[in-house]
């Protein structure tokens, strides 16, 4: 049965990264299963309105007051009349939210079980514990996730972590991994096989902040390059770190061995990929780590930290694992793998078709099916009653938080009524959906 | 490797603990405060006298005044700040129908073909896998002219 779906998040094109790319594959593929899909973001400067991509793909980019980082300004409510109304035009059945800092996907979670829809909820990152910001962030989570339908996380440790900070049901929480688009990711044509005794590249592509363990990176790299003179390095990236690099390449002199290359669109990033052998990845935290299927993808063999959820991107063969995050740990990986490329025990020329048939958007879309098809299968008829959910916020968290909570969800009530009143539902316009076309069948989508 | 990572977690400082912990105190001790603040009984001035140990408290406390004039204020930034943002919202950010950001921006990747089958094959039935706008008059007769 093909569902109306609504994919809601604060972040997407013309931002890049990662949470944006996901939504439009995933959705992109969900369409092609036959089911139809919008996407409700806010307004970037002049991209406001109403935006088609290609495959008729409709983009919303509603007005709202920008805060912090393309978050819009936080307050529950204000967002739910132009919601409400853009849910009711598409004749929506699904709201899928993406992301747990964007103030638009919560607050629309809560508008569309108000308004007695399902919701799902996907999560891109892990959170700490320990810091002010992430407390607030896993209140909020808990406030949003009371009456969610399904989560997903994209791997086993991003849904562990998803638990421990908002006390869910493990049976609501389904893991589906991110994908790479495998042909924009192919390898560079060998004509023969390289010398590995002569030199070896070593890639870094990421944003130089303290958490992808930059500081790391700015001591490793001069002492990889005094034990190994035939080794160059090259950094793409751009963030707070930047100077630290330039200051090492000054320090240690070397200029000729590093290449800083600053921010690289996603583009290129596949032809700075494909001057390396070895990609090294330092990060202190990584709920997912696409960065490191699209190395792979590219015939890097990889070098990284076993934080997060990467021990479970990637097969053993393909990645040697610094167990700690440390200087020396890493150096001792590297060296590992630059011995193991000389030696040729490790081919990486499998490495594209084997990550080709690991991952791709489809069989995230598939499994994201699946996971709606359940929540259909399993409902139950007090699942968006009013009295329901306002009992499950009451007995949901702590003294204080779940009295505010129960006290949010009353006003949410009285507003739905208010609106139900002033902008009656069939007074909305029912928007055309885009014809759907039958010559894309999963099946076909396979073979090619 | 997980016992080596609760020995790297082992020699770490409880620094943080105890801050957010004092945090955590002292925001539920001034809550606590207004609350009871808020909502003691007035002292009767004919009272006042015979209350004795009662009355030097309540003399010791702030004045009561103040701290509803606070809340007042509070409640009413509150409300100022939705209808303020509602409007803001609806009159500066949203634009006009015949604004011309409403079909187009730089950020758009539009597509422009001249060749219709073309069109309807590799952009209109097929995804791109970069991000890529429909010009809005093939939109229109995709989705209106039959």
């Amino acid at each position: 049965m093909p569902y109306n779906i609504a994919m809601i998040c604060d972040f997407f094109y013309p931002q890049l990264g990662g949470v944006e790319f996901h939504i439009y594959h995933v959705a992109q593929k969900l369409m092609q299963l036959g089911h139809s899909v919008i996407i409700i973001t806010h307004a970037y400067q002049d991209r406001i309105g109403i935006r088609y991509l290609t495959n008729g793909l409709k983009v919303y980019h509603v007005p709202f007051l920008v805060l912090v980082r393309s978050t819009t300004f936080p307050t529950i409510f204000s967002s739910f009349p132009i919601i409400r109304n853009i849910l009711i035009r598409e004749q929506i059945q699904i709201v899928h939210s993406h992301g747990s800092v964007s103030t638009l996907a919560h607050e629309s979670i809560v508008h569309a079980n108000t308004m007695g829809l399902r919701t799902v909820f996907t999560d891109h990152s892990l959170y700490g514990f320990r810091s002010l910001g992430s407390i607030l962030v896993n209140k909020l989570l808990t406030f949003t996730l009371t009456n969610i339908d399904r989560v997903i996380c994209v791997s086993n440790t991003c849904k562990e972590n998803m638990i421990i900070r908002t006390n869910l049901e493990p049976e609501k929480v389904s893991v589906i991994p991110n994908a790479v688009i495998s042909q924009d990711f192919k390898p560079r044509e060998m004509s023969e096989k390289k010398d590995y005794s002569k030199s070896i590249t070593i890639v870094v592509i990421g944003r130089l902040f303290p958490n992808k363990g930059a500081d790391l990176l700015t001591k490793l790299i001069p002492k990889i390059c005094n034990a190994h003179p035939e080794i160059k390095f090259i950094v793409a990236g751009d963030g707070p770190r930047f100077v630290n690099f330039q200051q090492m390449i000054e320090i240690f002199r070397l200029q000729k061995r590093v290449e800083l290359l600053g921010s690289v669109p996603h583009e290129n990033v596949r032809d700075v990929m494909c001057k390396g052998d070895i990609y090294l990845h330092a990060s202190l935290t990584e709920a997912f780590g696409t960065v490191l299927v699209e190395a792979a993808s590219c015939g890097l063999l990889i070098v990284t930290t076993t934080v997060g959820g990467i021990p479970e991107v990637l097969p053993s063969h393909m990645t040697v694992f610094a167990h700690e995050t440390s200087v020396s740990s890493l150096f001792n990986a590297t060296n590992k793998a630059i011995e193991s490329l000389r030696s040729g025990e490790i081919d990486t020329t499998t490495f594209h078709s084997d990550v080709a048939q690991f991952y791709n958007w489809l069989d995230v879309a598939e499994r994201t099916v699946t996971v709606y098809d359940e929540i259909f299968k399993k409902s139950n008829i007090n699942d968006k009653n009013w009295i329901y959910m306002l009992k499950r916020y009451y007995y949901r968290d702590k003294q204080w938080s779940r009295r505010l909570y129960t006290l949010c969800a009353v006003v949410e009530y009285m507003l739905c009524i208010f609106l139900d009143w002033f902008y009656p539902r069939n007074q909305i316009d029912l928007a055309i959906k885009w014809p759907c076309h039958s010559q894309n069948t999963p099946s076909s989508q396979n073979s090619s | 490797m997980p016992n080596k990572r609760t020995n790297v977690n082992m020699g770490k400082s409880f620094s943080r603990e105890y801050f957010y912990w004092s945090m955590h105190f002292a925001a539920i001790t001034v809550l606590s405060l207004c609350l009871i603040l808020t909502f003691l009984p007035s002292i009767d001035k004919s009272t006042k006298e015979s209350l004795g140990l009662v009355n030097f408290c309540a003399d010791l406390l702030p004045n009561r005044r103040w701290l509803l004039v606070f809340e007042c204020t509070v409640l009413m930034s509150m409300m100022f700040t939705y209808m303020g943002l509602l409007m803001y919202n609806e009159d500066v950010l949203t634009k006009n129908l015949d604004d011309i950001t409403t079909i187009i921006d730089k950020d758009g990747n539009l597509v422009i073909t001249n060749d219709t089958k073309k069109f309807i094959q590799d952009f209109a039935q097929n995804e791109t896998s970069g991000i890529a706008d429909l010009p809005i008059m093939d939109v229109c007769q995709i989705l209106y002219a039959d």
